[in-house]
């Protein structure tokens, strides 16, 4: 059998100032899943994500990727996990004194030892997929959100990882290109298996991206299949504690 | 207020200042460890990359610093030798301007003002992009290629500072020799080849030692400070001014230090 993609039992974050931003936290992601972490304030989420992404350790609890941890002796394991996880949060994070074409290539350039022209080679067809491929030689300052946005789901998906780490998906993305990415990640749910665990904030991204739900709430989780989530006893509970509310929920 | 007060503030104060600082250099030793170690760990991966940010690093810091170093290198060789004509002659030991030159240029000034225009040109540029590349999270986005972001960014960075350093040092030698030649021609018709000789036969082999240890120093300690300070910028634009700010200071002091430290050791 198959070691979960991530697996995390009792996780706790506190910050500097000793404040706790979560405690109790324990889900598993076994490969094909899609989970989704629904929270308000954001931050806690945004914590957990980085968490899951090896970025920061927690304060307290246990966290394995594809059954090995960060315990573990080899010095080359953090980037190989690394590499299997792709990572996509909600600023967009192009290196701005590369191209598009530099920054889509890196992980070829530095891990494959390729020239850029060989780089370049590999990564053209997922350009012109995403519609870059006119924009390669520009750099992110230079393009729209959408557009880097796009480049960066470019980035991550070239390295095909095994786990996704999304927040916010939708973000600055259209209709149109938000099912396209949609697409993309089925095929990659159903032909590798690939697991996908998704930040957001609006509960009606349960419905397309779920297989569970976890709501954060004052610091601890609950976790609820998708057929037992109701969005809008979720919506009315966050209205209640006067949390900051966008658009997309109070029009429900 | 009695007088102990003050004593027992003063020591107080001086004694936190003297932690402070030798608790940062502790820190800044230790980065340069880690930045060792990893140079090691990942000495044949991304060799091609890392030699591209490696020669762009040269050409920044060294071949485009040349016009400004030539510039004030003329003017340092040529301020020396005025002095030194003005207060040698007095005391009628003007045969010795060649070892004033080589004194004054060759072991102090040369390497201390190299320093000071690569920190202001380069180190400056370097905390600020590291400090930038964080709060921007793109440091992040580099650790999740997989890439170690010391390795990437801080190693070429390091090797590229130093040997440009080095280069730039011999550069400013040589130019303000040749400007104090020129001052010392224009003024009071001292023969080229005279200079010359005395020269050749003022500097030593130690001399040569001293300005390749002090070049190497400095080219480390900015290229290690600037971007220590660069990578311990917070989350927020505003907190990269002090970090630059911190390691403009802490490079000039340093470098001063190590350039008396150096220069005492060799010469006392």
């Amino acid at each position: 059998m198959k070691e979960p993609l991530i697996s995390a039992d009792n996780l706790e974050y506190c910050e500097e100032d000793g404040k706790c931003l979560f405690t109790e936290v324990s889900f598993h992601l076994e490969w094909g899943q899609r989970g989704v972490l629904l929270a308000e304030p954001h931050r806690c989420a945004n914590i957990l994500l980085k968490i899951c992404a090896t970025l920061l350790e927690p304060t307290n609890g246990s966290i394995s990727w594809f059954g090995g941890n960060a315990e573990e002796p080899d010095e080359k394991w953090l980037p190989y996990v690394r590499r299997r996880i792709g990572f996509v949060h909600r600023e967009t994070s192009l290196i701005s004194n590369m191209t598009i074409l530099d920054n889509i290539s890196l992980g070829f350039q530095y891990h494959e030892e390729l020239s850029r022209e060989q780089a370049y080679d590999r990564v053209t067809e997922t350009l012109k997929q995403f519609e870059l491929f006119d924009y390669r030689f520009l750099r992110p300052a230079e393009l729209t959100f959408e557009q880097r946005r796009l480049a960066v789901y470019a980035r991550e998906l070239i390295k095909k990882p095994q786990l996704f780490l999304l927040e916010h998906p939708s973000l600055d993305l259209g209709e149109r290109v938000y099912s396209f990415l949609i697409e993309v990640f089925k095929t990659c749910s159903m032909e590798d298996g690939c697991g996908f665990l998704v930040a957001s904030m609006i509960p009606e991204v349960v419905n397309r991206w779920g297989d569970w739900v976890m709501v954060f709430d004052q610091g601890r989780c609950r976790h609820f299949e998708v057929g037992q989530f109701d969005p809008s006893i979720y919506r009315e509970s966050m209205r209640r504690r006067g949390a900051t509310l966008s658009r997309e929920w109070r029009n429900g | 207020m009695p007088a102990g007060y003050y004593v027992q503030m003063m020591t107080g104060f001086c004694g936190r200042w003297i932690i402070q600082k030798l608790s940062r250099l502790g820190e800044l030793l230790g980065f340069f460890v880690v930045c060792l170690k990893t140079a090691l760990r990942y000495r044949t991966t991304g060799q091609r990359l890392m030699a591209r940010t490696f020669v762009q690093q040269i050409y920044f810091t060294g071949v485009q610093s040349l016009e400004l170093i030539c510039f004030i290198a003329l003017l340092v060789g040529g301020l020396v030798v005025i002095q030194g004509i003005a207060q040698l002659t007095r005391v009628g030991s003007r045969n010795v301007l060649a070892s004033l030159l080589t004194v004054v240029i060759i072991r102090e000034v040369g390497p201390l003002l190299t320093a000071v225009v690569v920190i202001l040109r380069s180190g400056s540029a370097i905390a600020i992009e590291m400090g930038y590349m964080t709060v921007l999270g793109e440091i992040e986005s580099i650790e999740m290629q997989g890439i170690d972001p010391l390795h990437f960014l801080a190693i070429p960075r390091l090797v590229g500072v130093t040997v440009a350093v080095v280069s730039l040092i011999v550069f400013f030698n040589v130019v303000s020799i040749i400007g104090g030649f020129v001052a010392a021609w224009a003024l009071v018709d001292i023969p080229f080849w005279a200079l010359f000789y005395d020269l050749a036969r003022a500097i030593d082999g130690i001399d040569i030692i001293v300005g390749s240890v002090k070049a190497v120093m400095f080219g480390v300690t900015i290229a290690l400070v600037c971007m220590y300070h660069g990578f311990r910028t917070g989350e927020a634009i505003t907190d990269i001014p002090p970090q630059v700010s911190r390691a403009m200071v802490d490079c000039f002091i340093l470098c001063t230090f190590f350039n008396v430290l150096i220069s005492a050791l060799f010469y006392l």
